[in-house]
């Protein structure tokens, strides 16, 4: 990582950015450690996670990634391990690697096209009742 | 001094920020009794497949995800007006707790017939599975609420999002 680079990504509603970019990731990482990025509160599993309130998360490929990050900090062994997203008002910022994997390219990918669909404005119809 | 007594329902409807649910439901006053009525059906379904210890869909449940998942809470209100099959609610929660959505069947004929078939993989344990089945049209509303994606360049639908709702 050393330093990371920042990508910048328009959003609709950052806990729904966070959800999507988090929930994307731990696709591809089935063993993601999930993190809060201010608190350092434990996020995971996905399935227990909220996101309220939440504006940093730290997700590590796994628990021991994230033990290795604690003791190492960015290093060539904790290289293509960790993804910090940051959501701030319209924009999810996702920092990766200087130089990322391919794998964390995909995942960048994914993120900004499933976060185009959260762009969308739609309304639902209403029904009469019986 | 008198007390008001808030219904929870509107409480947590108006708390997701859906107040279109209440006010464009024809005719309005009997909206809520009829997504209290969905939505008890729909945790009876949810009892019946999981237990009184799994996922639920009661007012008081959903005011607890609404703390720490407001937009889960708003997305799963937004199919209330138009769902047909509270089964469909299940499943919609089942998404948002980590299910992933492993396969997918929709058949359908102009004005002949409709059917869409889901199964739920755990994205946890391969075993874990859940299906769901509906032959009413209305029920469709699930998809557009689904997230879309690539893995590795492979087809995903992925996760349950609310709509963002025009002005």
């Amino acid at each position: 990582m050393i330093g990371g680079q920042d990508i910048l990504i328009p959003c609709a509603e950052p806990s729904v950015a966070l959800d999507l970019a988090t929930r994307t990731v731990t696709r591809y990482w089935s063993e993601a450690h999930l993190e809060d990025g201010e608190s350092g509160d434990v996020l995971s599993p996905y399935r227990d996670a909220h996101f309220a309130g939440i504006r940093e998360i730290l997700i590590t490929k796994t628990q021991q990634a994230s033990d290795l990050w604690d003791k190492l900090g960015a290093c060539e062994a904790t290289n293509g391990t960790l993804i910090h997203l940051l959501a701030s008002g319209k924009t999810l910022t996702v920092v990766i690697d200087d130089e990322p994997s391919e794998e964390m390219i995909n995942i960048v990918r994914e993120i900004r096209g499933s976060l185009i669909q959260e762009l969308f404005t739609s309304t639902a119809e209403t029904k009469v009742a019986a | 001094m008198s007390n008001i007594t808030i219904d929870p329902l509107e409480q947590l409807i108006r708390a997701s920020g859906e107040n279109w649910l209440i006010d464009w439901f024809a005719p309005p006053d009997k909206a809520l009794p009829h997504f209290r009525q969905v939505l008890e059906r729909a945790d009876q379904c949810a009892v019946q497949r999981f237990g009184q210890n799994g996922p639920r869909l009661t007012i008081e449940a959903l005011r607890d995800e609404q703390q720490g998942n407001p937009h889960k809470v708003r997305a799963l209100l937004q199919i209330l007006p138009t769902i047909a099959s509270p089964d469909m609610l299940v499943m919609a929660l089942r998404i948002m707790r980590g299910m992933n959505i492993d396969s997918m069947h929709l058949e359908y004929e102009e004005e002949q017939s409709f059917r869409l078939r889901v199964r739920l993989k755990s994205m946890y344990d391969d075993k874990e599975i859940d299906e769901y089945e509906t032959t009413d049209i209305h029920d469709a509303v699930v998809l557009r609420h689904f997230g879309i994606l690539k893995m590795n360049d492979r087809p995903a639908f992925d996760g349950f999002y609310p709509l963002r709702v025009g002005d």
